[in-house]
């Protein structure tokens, strides 16, 4: 192979001046070019990404939520109707209604349950608690698809509920049962995440404040209250916002669960979420009032987590 | 019994300690009850999954899983098994080698805009994906990318929470041993490569793997976005599975043995990185 007389002569190339070893590999000018250019380059992909698929169409999507637009004729500008043709929907009121108990019924149950057992787990009473982290957190490990096809058998009329319970409900369907069963569905899968979460933030709470107020007579119950409670403000906090993010968003879990494997029908408005006026207005082709939705979702959660953020703030100073 | 804290002791100690051992268990139990109802029900007939929907099987049969995996529903199977593949590999990669960039610039440059960008893009996480959704559409279908492979791995690959994760742990790199492989000669991409990527292999490990769980597990992207089966991941084929079988009957002991056949992949991922998928449940609360 024959090497050219340029590679050889490329590294004295700067030899003469007196200059570093550093200037000989990269002439000052170009360097300074590179040192200036290098971190722009390194997001550059990342940036081209979340331009070209993410900010970009969200600007779109505000824009599109203004018009009257099937995707291949021109566009009609609508102003608010599309808004307001969603609001006075009763398909959306019922959807929202639904994504409201999606967001609350589960809450109560997966997020004070959750803060309990990581109670429990953390306390001396359990000298388990190793075996138990990884047990309670699997759920979260099934795939929503499968756990809502699990869930059906589970839920069907001779289901394994129904005989624990000894009633004959018919979760799946039953227009005033449906939503139940997502909740139960949701509390299942959830209540490991927060359990992890919460146990996070307990390991944040130091032994020995815990001893002190124990030696001053603390009761157990004054001890949750004035010293664990406060301390996990943030982790507290978090958990209800990213609650509140994922249950207003919900799509797959209601969906699959109660819309009938085999079919791609999605829930019966008795249970389907806001969500699902996003997609099947994408699905028929009225992207304004998709986008409107899907704007709508983001307004709701931007007012809970604030709402969130002021409750709390006050509550606990 | 293993002595506990001083001053406290005694039956009702013992009697709490037992009662919350006793939710513990049952709490365990009923969170790992629907695995065995996947994995009991994967291996029943369809008559006994009638009779008997939560107990073992009295006579487990393979028929379930053959009759998956071969004939007109193995052909989808596999297919979209390949197609999720397909599309959660390169994804994942992408994925984790943009975060990493990105975070690296984020963690290691100072640069005009820095702190501009940074915060653009961490307060953009507050607006869903799904809000997109609509806008994507319209334009993936003007360029034609709907029932496609890229429309499954392109969008998405600018995760925030990723680069997020990537520069916290970037930010713990010591600058010395970076100025030190630049004065050895090397340039800012050998930098990246060869020192700064191999150091940050835990979180880029991570980021990887709860990228493939949630690319893996993803429902709402692929059913909006790919419309033709042959396309599809097993997320979107999964469910109507047994209809194409069996005509209208649903056959759920199929179902049942399709959601184990998806779930062990997983199962696996979580037996071998439990920490990293546990501890992820906390990455936002983490102080920027």
């Amino acid at each position: 192979m024959e090497v050219g007389p340029s590679l050889l002569t490329r590294p004295m190339a700067g030899a003469g001046s007196g200059s570093s070893r550093q200037d000989r590999l990269y002439p000052p000018a170009s360097r300074r070019w590179n040192d200036a250019a290098a971190p722009y380059l390194f997001i550059a992909p990342f940036l081209v990404s979340f331009l070209a698929f993410f900010a970009l169409p969200s600007i779109y999507s505000v824009v599109l939520s203004f018009f009257r637009y099937n995707g291949y004729t021109t566009e009609h500008w609508v102003g608010l109707n599309n808004y307001r043709s969603l609001l006075e929907a009763p398909d959306f009121h019922d959807s929202v209604v639904n994504t409201v108990f999606y967001l609350f019924v589960p809450m109560l149950p997966m997020l004070v349950g959750a803060f309990l057992l990581a109670l429990a787990v953390r306390s001396k009473m359990s000298n388990l608690s190793p075996v138990y982290r990884p047990l309670i957190f699997v759920p979260q490990v099934m795939a929503p698809v499968a756990a809502a096809l699990v869930w059906r058998v589970m839920l069907s009329n001779n289901g394994v509920l129904n005989t624990a319970l000894g009633v004959h409900v018919a979760w799946l369907t039953d227009p005033a049962a449906l939503k139940w069963g997502v909740a139960m569905l949701l509390v299942w899968r959830g209540l490991g995440w927060y359990f992890i979460v919460f146990l996070a933030g307990l390991s944040g709470v130091p032994e020995d404040l815990l001893e002190a107020a124990s030696v001053d007579g603390a009761s157990a119950g004054r001890r949750l209250w004035h010293v664990i409670v406060p301390l996990m403000r943030p982790t507290i906090l978090f958990a209800l916002v990213i609650d509140t993010i994922a249950s207003l968003q919900l799509f797959t879990e209601p969906n699959l669960l109660v819309g009938g494997a085999g079919t791609t029908a999605g829930a019966p408005p008795s249970a389907a979420p806001v969500m699902n006026q996003v997609v099947t207005n994408v699905i028929g082709g009225q992207f304004g009032l998709a986008a409107a939705a899907g704007w709508m979702v983001f307004v709701a959660i931007g007012c809970f987590s604030l709402i969130q953020f002021r409750l709390f703030r006050e509550a606990t100073q | 019994m293993r002595a506990t804290t001083a001053g406290i002791g005694g039956p009702r100690w013992i009697g709490a300690r037992g009662g919350v051992n006793a939710i513990l268990v049952a709490v365990a139990g009923l969170a790992i009850y629907p695995y065995l109802v996947m994995l009991f029900g994967g291996f029943k007939s369809s008559a006994e999954l009638t009779t008997n929907p939560g107990g073992p099987p009295s006579q487990p049969t393979l028929a379930n899983f053959s009759s998956l995996l071969t004939g007109p529903a193995g052909e989808v199977m596999w297919r979209s098994l390949f197609n999720s593949l397909v599309v959660t590999i390169p994804y994942t990669a992408l994925t984790v080698l943009l975060c990493a960039m990105a975070g690296y610039a984020f963690a290691k440059y100072r640069f005009p805009g820095r702190s501009l960008i940074f915060g653009f893009l961490i307060a953009s996480m507050l607006v869903p994906i799904e809000v997109n959704i609509p806008a994507l559409y319209l334009l993936f279908s003007n360029v034609g990318w709907l029932d496609t492979y890229q429309v499954q791995i392109f969008p998405g690959t600018a995760s925030v929470l990723g680069m997020f994760m990537a520069r916290q742990y970037m930010r713990g790199i010591p600058d010395e041993v970076l100025d030190a492989a630049r004065v050895d000669g090397a340039g800012h991409w050998t930098t990246f490569f060869r020192i700064a990527l191999p150091m940050s292999a835990p979180i880029l490990g991570a980021i990887a793997v709860l990228t493939f769980v949630y690319k893996w597990s993803d429902y709402l992207w692929p059913a909006v976005m790919v419309n033709d089966p042959h396309l599809q991941p097993i997320m979107v084929t999964l469910p109507a599975l047994s209809t194409n079988a069996s005509g209208f009957i649903v056959r759920y002991e199929i179902l049942l043995a399709g959601a184990l056949i998806v779930t062990i992949p997983l199962l696996l991922l979580f037996g071998r990185f439990q920490k990293t998928l546990t501890s992820s449940t906390t990455v936002g609360a983490v102080r920027g």
